[in-house]
């Protein structure tokens, strides 16, 4: 064997990304497996016993059956929110704003890495009774007392998550948009294409993938998100990770914790593919 | 500036103009371009034939002047409504589309009925010589086909006139003159008038019936391709279409007295002036016979240079008080003849040379 | 285009740049307002918040633990990823796109299951006690893929000829590595470090799970935000906006963000 002597490029490959993916391994997929067994487990005089029981799935529907609902349509109206308004902002960047097109790429790029906490604190300061917005809407005699009806709602939960991921909406839109070229969006209007017409049978087919990938980030982080609807929610606004986190920090019920969370991932995977049969259209080949 | 109007132009432009900020990019041009004609526009990069192209086209709106296409005023018309359409030098394909509907796209635009698309398409494509090819994406294709599908997705519109920028100048040499054939057949087939910007002068010879020459925004001559060759009007256009000797001189009682030493008759104001010798215009002997009641011109000079091409040769020579001509075309029985330090003798018709603008 | 439409468009634009930045520069201000209300009118400047802030021994407490955190992640990332993207260049790129991705998981599912993914880990089978280091364990899985893929997209324009040519002048493959592909990728490895810096800085859910007891900067602003509505606040999440948009648009500089 001659790979005696040096180590062939295979093996130095394996050997060069090994840390990466032994990280991956022990500190990703093993507890997610074991996440996944404790999920059958039962809690017996406060301690973890192992068990094969569905008592945890069992639980996450009975209790948790409407938040769960209610999480996928929070999470599905802020996905589609930040699509529509990722689009719009992108389009501008790429096709309206010419020169400005970069300076608001930055402006994207900026509040993508504001601050999660920073930015739900924020919305806090701006939504609440004594706060930013209510002093702006009494100053504009808009509004005779301050609505304290901002805040702790569906809604406001919505608009900080909207704020939270646009960028991570625009960023794969523009990706695309930028692959279709100045010279399509002639060669459309050469071929008697209106404006219209070259957005929906042009530019819109082109960046259906990145359309794609806006809505299911948008909707992966404002599903499992938890803090937001804690801070801001309210009753109504309650999401499933709050309780998730409560069951699994305050009642120590980890198999609890661990089942919401499979089918978390598991009611989101179903939302995306049905989501994602919509929006992917298979390519000529 | 122009050759006289043809009766009946498809396309008449006047006065058209298009100025960015403090600069003109086109600048006054009029022109009338016939019927049926293949007219290759020629230009240095950045002279403004592209942007004279995109106004015919409606896709840059002109700052001043008309166009009118078939008599009609489309001057400031949305590309979409002119009975024009563009051949892409980056071919602007849709990827998202195969063949067949990046063909279809602007009939299906049109609302003609179903079976008309299917059939104008399946003809486009055999025009262009990509039956088969309809189901494929084009990103799946050569930069040939993609540019003959470009083609395609213009000619089946059945436009006016058939704007063609640069389409082949992503293309190897090869493939180039190949494309250069077929789009010369597919004009006669198809019909139409076609406009073809590029700053190949042997593209623009090989394609047009006519030709036009840019410069600085402005036409420098315009006129069939021959015409254009043997007759510049300025020492640009005499230039840009091939190699050219430029012989100083000066005119007194109509008797020019050239600086490399020869002198003959030509009628004109008196003055200094510039003419024009193509290399292949004059003849080389390396015994000399004849006088000047032939007609033709005789200089004698020693070899400096000789290239030879194979069929051909071409050398530079060099004349009493040190100017240097260049003859080309030498025959390949001549070749053997001569040698760089050999003394020969050049001769050509008088009215071989045009008096072009310094 | 019509005047119409480029005012419509003005003003969709603005509104929405209006929305992105108008909290964060809501922060910034009120930090500097000598009023304890995030409210119109504004009552005047003031560094009163700031001295309140640096007065405080938990703020420096979190603050060099947030550093014990962000450096070591942005190190190791840094370390782990550049191998996976150098091992990666090497194979097909058929390979390396769902390699990429399953490297990328961690950061595609709720963040919240990945700390509990590791608390269990943590707790229940390695017995390792919760802490900065467990911290660092899962911010390493969430900014990995992320140097991973910025070097990789680095690699993807890097000329292979001059490594050839190097290998061929007689360099082994560490020589070449050292005078060939880092010196390329270099200005590509100190900008997905600053960007792994600031994601592990802004970290916060991970952070709260698995730090056990004391604070990063990030669950500082968190135990401020849930007692009361502390107006340092603004001053601790000023200076958080500038170091993350700081060290981002150094890293953006560097990496020539493409996209």
């Amino acid at each position: 064997m001659t790979g005696a002597r040096m180590p062939s490029r295979r093996l130095r490959a394996v050997l060069l990304a090994a840390p990466a993916f032994a990280i991956l391994a022990v500190l990703f997929a093993v507890p997610m497996l074991l996440l996944f067994v404790v999920s059958f487990w039962r809690v017996r005089n406060f301690a973890l016993t192992p068990d094969m029981s569905l008592a945890a799935y069992a639980r996450v529907f009975d209790t948790y059956g409407d938040v769960l609902v209610s999480t996928m349509i929070n999470g599905g109206l802020t996905a589609l929110i930040c699509v529509g308004l990722g689009f719009l902002f992108a389009y501008a960047a790429r096709f309206r704003a010419g020169r400005w097109g970069d300076a608001l790429i930055l402006v994207a790029i900026v509040t993508l890495f504001g601050g999660y906490l920073v930015k739900i604190y924020a919305w806090k300061a701006i939504l609440s009774t004594d706060g930013f917005l209510n002093a702006i809407l009494i100053a504009s005699g808009l509004s005779a007392q301050p609505l304290d009806t901002l805040l702790y709602n569906r809604g406001a939960v919505i608009v900080a998550l909207v704020h939270f991921l646009l960028p991570f909406a625009i960023l794969p839109i523009y990706g695309q948009l930028r692959n279709v070229s100045d010279i399509q969006i002639e060669a459309a209007h050469d071929l008697g294409a209106s404006g219209r017409q070259t957005l929906m049978r042009v530019i819109v087919p082109q960046c259906r993938t990145g359309l794609f990938a806006a809505f299911a980030i948008s909707f992966l982080y404002a599903a499992g998100d938890y803090i937001t609807p804690r801070f801001l929610g309210g009753g109504s606004g309650s999401m499933i990770g709050q309780f998730i986190a409560q069951e699994f920090s305050t009642r120590f019920n980890w198999p609890a914790g661990a089942a919401m969370s499979f089918v978390l991932m598991a009611a989101s995977l179903l939302v995306l593919g049905l989501v994602g049969a919509l929006f992917v259209r298979r390519r000529p080949s | 500036m122009h050759a006289t109007a043809p009766q009946d132009p498809i396309l008449l432009l006047a006065g058209l103009g298009r100025r960015y900020g403090q600069s003109d990019v086109v600048k006054d041009i009029e022109l009338a371009i016939p019927r049926g004609s293949f007219t290759s526009i020629l230009g240095p990069s950045g002279c403004g034939k592209s942007t004279l192209l995109r106004m015919i086209g409606g896709l840059t709106l002109p700052t001043s002047g008309r166009i009118e296409i078939d008599g009609e005023d489309v001057t400031y018309l949305p590309p979409q409504k002119r009975p024009t359409n563009t051949v892409f030098q980056s071919h602007g394909l849709f990827a998202h589309m195969s063949v067949r509907e990046n063909v279809a796209f602007g009939l299906s635009l049109a609302r003609r009925p179903r079976e008309e698309i299917a059939e104008r398409v399946v003809d486009a494509l055999k025009l262009v010589r990509l039956s088969g090819f309809e189901d494929r994406p084009v990103d799946r294709l050569s930069g040939g086909q993609q540019q003959r599908v470009a083609l395609a997705r213009a000619l089946v519109m059945r436009p006016k006139i058939l704007l063609l920028d640069e389409p082949l100048s992503a293309l190897d040499l090869k493939l180039r003159q190949a494309m250069q054939e077929e789009l010369r057949a597919i004009h006669q087939d198809a019909g139409g008038t076609f406009i073809f910007v590029t700053h190949d002068q042997a593209e623009a010879f090989a394609l047009g019936d006519r030709l036009i020459v840019m410069n600085k925004g402005r036409i420098e001559q315009a006129g069939p391709p021959g015409e254009v060759y043997a007759r510049p009007r300025s020492r640009f256009a005499a230039e840009f279409v091939g190699d050219a000797n430029f012989l100083a001189g000066e005119r007194k009682n109509g008797r020019v007295a050239l600086a490399i030493g020869v002198e003959f008759d030509l009628a004109g104001p008196d003055g200094p002036l510039h003419l024009m010798l193509r290399p292949e215009a004059a003849r080389l002997h390396t015994t000399d016979k004849g006088g000047p009641e032939d007609g033709r011109l005789r200089v004698a000079g020693n070899i400096v240079e000789i290239v030879d091409l194979g069929p051909f040769a071409q050398c530079v020579l060099e004349l009493e008080g040190g100017h240097r001509i260049e003859i080309a075309g030498i025959p390949r029985t001549m070749v053997d003849e001569i040698a760089v330090g050999g003394r020969v003798t050049a001769s050509w018709p008088e009215a071989a040379m045009v008096d072009v603008a310094p | 285009m019509r005047p119409l439409g480029a005012v419509l468009w003005f003003a969709v634009i603005a509104t929405l740049v209006l929305f992105m930045l108008g909290p964060l520069a809501i922060v910034v201000v009120f930090s500097f307002n000598s009023g304890a209300l995030v409210s119109l009118p504004l009552t005047g400047f003031s560094l009163d918040w700031y001295r309140t802030l640096f007065s405080s021994a938990e703020f420096w407490a979190a603050f060099q633990n947030s550093l014990a955190v962000a450096v070591p992640t942005a190190l190791l990332a840094t370390v782990t990823g550049t191998m996976t993207a150098l091992a990666l260049t090497r194979k097909s790129a058929a390979a390396s796109v769902p390699l990429l991705t399953a490297l990328s998981v961690p950061i595609m599912i709720p963040p919240l299951v990945v700390a509990i993914g590791l608390v269990v880990l943590y707790v229940r089978w390695l017995s390792v006690p919760l802490g900065l280091g467990a911290v660092i364990g899962g911010h390493l899985l969430l900014t990995q893929p992320l140097v991973a893929l910025v070097v990789s997209a680095r690699m993807a324009s890097f000329d292979r000829v001059a490594l050839e040519a190097a290998r061929d002048l007689g360099a082994s493959p560490w020589q070449a590595f050292r005078h060939v592909t880092l010196p390329q990728i270099r200005a590509a490895l100190v900008g997905a470090a600053l960007l792994a810096f600031a994601i592990s800085l802004d970290e916060f859910i991970i952070t709260i799970f698995t730090i056990g007891s004391g604070n990063t900067l990030s669950t500082f602003v968190w135990g401020k935000m849930r007692t009361s509505l502390d107006p340092s606040i603004n001053a601790i999440a000023t200076l958080l906006l500038v170091i993350t948009i700081g060290s981002t648009a150094i890293a953006l500089r560097m990496t020539r963000y493409r996209g």
